[in-house]
């Protein structure tokens, strides 16, 4: 029933679509981007619903990690020869209550490349890599699936291969921006009922969390500079997206797919500046260790990746023969 | 039983002649190569390791059994390879349930063979398939790093070994170690032919092609993300593979878990084939 | 058919030649480092050894021998009777509860030096083991109970010292709770050296021995 409720809303927003030039291009590009919001999302309310449970289990490791950090900080007043304080959060830092922020830099904070000379076994950043494949599979097929099935009709209403793109690639912007504003509405509930929601990150509870203190770099405990890091992931993210994309054109959506998750492995195993899609984990970032990736890097690259990818795939959907159907996969 | 056979050998066809089978075959093949130069030939060639080869200063020189992309979980593409194994054992054959349903082949076989024989088919081509291509590349490294690395029997005074004591089948690991390489061998293909009949399992309710592909990946690392950090990570379908694995399991509790999965798709699978409508 | 044929047997000819190459290359790379070459010693029989130490010394066949007197596996209450530990020792890992339970594997040596010249005996080289299982010595309670003697045991020309090795199991180790119940029966060996060639003491099943007699010889 949902199915044929979204189908309907497509209809009518692609018979709107038949207007354009009465209503000029804003109005179908208004027209596309919503037909897509609707089409493209309806596929992936599955995966919004594993990304939600992921979301909640990264709440549940953090509050395991949280309780344990507080009985180290019990653990070490209790033996050290310290003076007694009222509490031992007060002498050490650990704040009795957990903010929002440090539940945003416990779930972005990743995980250093690899030491090959500490002869210790590779563990990867599950938390930053599942996140990055639930993105990538909520983006990879709609762009291209659309292209096959409905593509030809759209494309021939609107008149033109650009509005099309620049329509899809809104959608890929708002598919990520859901995604996080998920994350932080989870965030939110869960510092609300178990911390507080206001309030800076902890330095301490990062240290004894995430093994990097935010103070490393910047001197200080920066709410800005961390908001400035945490939206620099999502524009990452979207920049990344934005040439999954763009490759899937060419190679198909499962190719393009395989391609973005080695190269975020390669990026999460090594540290070289070419392998990017790392440069937005936290504990890489500026704030958490010297001479780290600074935000306003981060913003550089993402938008020159989200650049060549508008310009490649509007070049390579001017190429296409889009008369060759067959679902890609 | 003519017409389950040529079922089968139609369906196997189909799997192994695909170019998407040589594909993903070249993939892991890749990732395996790229092992051997980096890994195995500086161990077996270069002069920085040479005062190792020599067991200078008491030291064990390197083995077979601590250098193939198996025997060690630290380099860059041993990661990589179990990283995507899931994506690997799905690419060649494991969407075919899905094409199969929307292109309507599937009701010509059925009406022609039966559902039965189509569905076991089809399990098995997929099963063989996935098992293959994953277990191919492991074999070729293996093989591969015969030709530059002894094959010195491990030795577990030597602490340079991926496998401790604690490790399922550790005594096997030291007492008889190809046995252990084929117990892993065995168990590699299995779970890769359980991961890839998954999207069997999920054909007939996934939205396109793409996602039925991708679902046992995301699974599989979301899997790793949820038992991370606990008693139970090594239990995640990645980690549970690796024969120098990095957490220790039970290998009865290993069995009984992936044994209940394939036991659930079975039945998954045989429901939708018991429900399928052709018209 | 001809051409068919042809090309069968070419490619089977192919892969004859590839096959032997295989097996000579894996020869020739197996036979540069051939696998150690064991020696074995019971339990109270003197045990040569040689190679290199962890400095990179090197030890002569005979320089230095080494006698297993007597092998014991102890629990934490026996570990804590032994002369020389503090009342209430814990070690590390027990401490931070990792472990839930640990043995001891005490192995009483005597180490002599059969040349003319003055010897080290660097025990800290000596590796316990049992199946999967090994470890060196446990430095902390090895001076405990030797009395500060360094584990590098200096050897007068033709002279004996004895020291008295220990290393520590735990429960963490073992890969499955009945193997950890049943560790008691587990046969260990002491390992010198690894490679090129190996010289193994075994100790028998030194969890059916008594303690120790130090506290006698103290």
């Amino acid at each position: 029933m949902t199915e044929v409720k979204a189908t309907m809303r497509t209809e009518g927003t692609l018979r709107a679509a038949r207007r354009p030039k009465r209503f000029g291009k804003l109005a179908v590009f208004g027209s596309l981007v919503r037909h897509d919001l609707v089409a493209g999302s309806v596929p992936d309310r599955i995966l919004y619903g594993v990304a939600l449970m992921c979301f909640v289990v990264v709440c549940a490791l953090f509050l395991s990690g949280f309780e344990n950090a507080q009985r180290m900080v019990e653990a070490g007043m209790a033996t050290s020869a310290a003076p007694p304080v009222a509490t031992p959060a007060e002498a050490c830092a650990l704040p009795e209550h957990f903010s929002l922020f440090d539940v945003l830099v416990f779930a972005s904070a990743g995980a250093p490349p690899h030491d090959a000379t500490s002869g210790l076994p590779y563990s990867p950043p599950f938390t930053w890599l599942v996140m990055q494949a639930l993105i990538a599979a909520l983006v990879g097929h709609y762009p291209a699936n659309d292209l096959i099935t409905r593509g030809p009709q759209v494309l021939t209403r609107v008149g033109g291969t650009g509005t099309w793109w620049l329509a899809k690639c809104t959608w890929i912007a708002a598919t990520v921006a859901a995604f996080y504003l998920l994350g932080l509405a989870v965030f939110i509930v869960f510092a609300a009922a178990q911390g507080n929601v206001s309030g800076p990150a902890s330095s301490m509870l990062s240290a004894l969390l995430n093994g990097f203190s935010l103070e490393a770099a910047s001197g200080m405990s920066n709410g800005s500079a961390l908001a400035a890091a945490l939206v620099a992931a999502l524009v990452l993210s979207i920049a990344l997206s934005l040439a999954q994309v763009t490759l899937s054109l060419i190679v198909g959506p499962l190719a393009s797919f395989v391609a973005l998750m080695a190269f975020d492995v390669a990026s999460a195993y090594f540290a070289f500046p070419a392998l990017f899609a790392s440069s937005a984990i936290l504990c890489r970032s500026s704030l958490a260790t010297i001479g780290g990736t600074s935000p306003s890097v981060v913003f550089a690259i993402s938008a020159l990746i989200a650049v060549v990818s508008l310009i490649a795939g509007a070049l390579i959907l001017r190429r296409r023969d889009l008369l060759t159907r067959k679902e890609s996969r | 039983m003519n017409t389950s056979l040529r079922m089968m050998k139609t369906e196997c066809r189909r799997a192994f002649g695909s170019r998407l089978f040589a594909a993903a075959l070249v993939a892991g093949l890749a990732l395996a190569l790229a092992h051997l130069v980096t890994i195995a030939v500086p161990y077996g060639t270069g002069d920085v390791w040479e005062v190792w080869r020599g067991g200078a200063k008491g030291a064990y020189p390197f083995s077979v059994y601590n250098t193939w992309m198996g025997g060690e979980n630290s380099s860059a593409f041993t990661t990589l390879y179990y990283f995507l194994l899931p994506l690997l054992a799905c690419v060649p054959f494991a969407d075919s349930g899905y094409t199969d349903l929307k292109s309507g082949y599937a009701a010509q076989m059925i009406s022609r063979a039966g559902r039965s024989a189509y569905c076991a088919a089809k399990v098995l081509a997929v099963a063989l398939s996935a098992g293959t291509v994953v277990l191919v590349p492991l074999v070729v490294n293996f093989l591969g790093t015969l030709l530059f690395v002894p094959l010195l029997p491990p030795e577990a005074a030597a602490g340079t070994f991926f496998v401790g004591p604690s490790a399922a089948f550790a005594d096997v690991f030291y007492g008889a170690p190809l046995v252990y390489c084929g117990l892993f061998a065995l168990l590699t293909f299995c779970v890769a032919g359980i991961i890839a009949c998954l999207c069997v399992a999920l054909a007939p309710v996934m939205p396109n092609r793409f996602l039925v592909l991708v679902t046992p990946f995301l699974l599989c690392t979301a899997a790793s993300f949820v038992l991370a950090g606990s008693g139970l990570a090594g239990y995640a379908p990645t980690e549970v593979l690796m024969p120098a694995p990095r957490f220790d399991v039970q290998p009865a509790v290993v069995a009984v878990a992936y044994g209940l999965i394939a036991g659930a798709e079975a039945v998954a699978i045989a429901r939708h084939a018991r429900t399928f409508e052709a018209l | 058919m001809k051409r068919k044929t042809a090309l069968t047997l070419g490619a089977t000819v192919a892969l004859a030649v590839c096959a032997a190459f295989f097996v000579l290359r894996v020869a020739q790379v197996n036979a540069a480092t051939p696998a150690p070459e064991v020696h074995r010693f019971a339990l109270g029989e003197e045990a040569t050894y040689s190679g290199n130490d962890s400095s990179g010394g090197t030890v002569n066949p005979g320089d230095i021998t080494v006698t297993a007197e007597h092998a014991a596996l102890l629990n934490r209450e026996e570990l804590a009777k032994l002369p020389g530990i503090p009342a209430g020792y814990v070690d590390d890992l027990m401490a931070s509860t990792s472990a839930n339970d640990m043995r001891a594997l005490v192995v009483e040596v005597t180490l002599r030096n059969t040349t003319s010249e003055p010897r080290e005996a660097h025990v800290q080289g000596f590796k316990a083991r049992s199946g999967a299982w090994s470890n060196g010595l446990f430095a902390e309670i090895y001076f405990m109970l030797n009395d500060g003697l360094s584990t590098r045991v200096p050897l007068e020309p033709g002279g004996t010292e004895k020291a008295t090795l220990i290393s520590l199991l735990y429960d963490n180790q073992s890969n499955s709770t009945d193997a950890w119940q049943h560790v008691d029966e587990r046969t260990f060996d002491l390992v010198l050296t690894v490679y090129p060639q190996q010289y193994v003491i075994n100790l028998g099943q030194p969890g059916l021995n008594s303690a120790p007699s130090l506290g006698e010889e103290a």
